[in-house]
């Protein structure tokens, strides 16, 4: 197998399309996550759903956590800022941080793919919330 | 935190901290750039869209922001309740920023529970 080549990647070539988180918060009961929803879902800059610890889609949350902890080497992540674009800040409990444009590209790709899952476990969780206040 | 200080806050950082215990954080990418004053209407759409956020006019510093944060959410006696989302708008007569290439008029402060931040939205039709 031939060796890799380490391309430089712009930040903004890990663009997503939203939803993007926002700013996600770590608490000891779960998750506060401010995020930017698809147009189908709202026009809004943003919505907002907390995430229980103890529920399907927290421990989903907590699993893509605790994969970029691995890859940030921080210790435990306590939040996650969207500073435009597709760069990223984050933040560890022990007041460490980084930004998503200052790591090497491998574990920036894989960094932003956890966080836009987390986006869309967040925005999916909306959903089935505002669902079930309208039932 | 000292006014002139704010710009040394990171990304996320602490601006202030109020007595309830809530903090307003540093948001860059709501924050002014000069280049929006030259952008054609589509890379000032792009600019201020969704992914890239939304953008204060130039009136509207870290400093000015932090202080309208400060005023409102003491009047409103916010209080430090994580997990749970408070929100208020505040309509005003002069630029507030850029929306998606727009100009409007209206900020929203919101708060996770713990943190607040502000940044300008569409003004309501």
């Amino acid at each position: 197998m031939s060796d890799s080549i380490d391309l430089p990647i712009n930040h903004d070539d890990r663009l997503y399309d939203p939803p993007l988180i926002d700013h996600l918060n770590r608490e000891a009961e779960g998750f506060s996550v401010e995020f930017v929803p698809t147009d189908t879902l709202s026009t809004d800059e943003t919505c907002f759903v907390s995430i229980i610890l103890d529920s399907p889609d927290g421990r989903m949350m907590l699993a893509c956590l605790n994969r970029a902890e691995e890859i940030c080497h921080m210790g435990s992540i306590q939040r996650i800022i969207h500073s435009g674009g597709g760069n990223y800040r984050i933040i560890a409990a022990n007041g460490q941080a980084i930004n998503l444009e200052d790591c090497a590209n491998a574990d920036a790709v894989e960094l932003s793919d956890r966080i836009h899952q987390m986006a869309e476990m967040a925005q999916t969780a909306f959903r089935v919330l505002a669902r079930a206040k309208s039932a | 935190m000292e006014q002139s200080n704010l710009h040394t806050i990171a990304d996320g950082g602490t601006l202030s901290r109020l007595e309830s215990g809530l903090e307003v954080i540093r948001r860059i990418k709501h924050e002014f750039l000069p280049a929006l004053l030259e952008m054609a209407p589509t890379d000032l759409s792009a600019a201020t869209d969704k992914r890239s956020g939304s953008k204060f006019s130039p009136k509207w510093s870290v400093e000015a922001v932090t202080n309208l944060i400060t005023k409102k959410v003491g009047n409103a006696k916010w209080k430090l309740r994580p997990g749970e989302r408070r929100e208020m708008q505040c309509v005003f007569d002069e630029l507030t920023g850029w929306v998606r290439g727009r100009q409007v008029h209206t900020i929203r402060i919101v708060c996770d529970g713990r943190y607040i931040h502000a940044y300008p939205v569409e003004d309501c039709s």
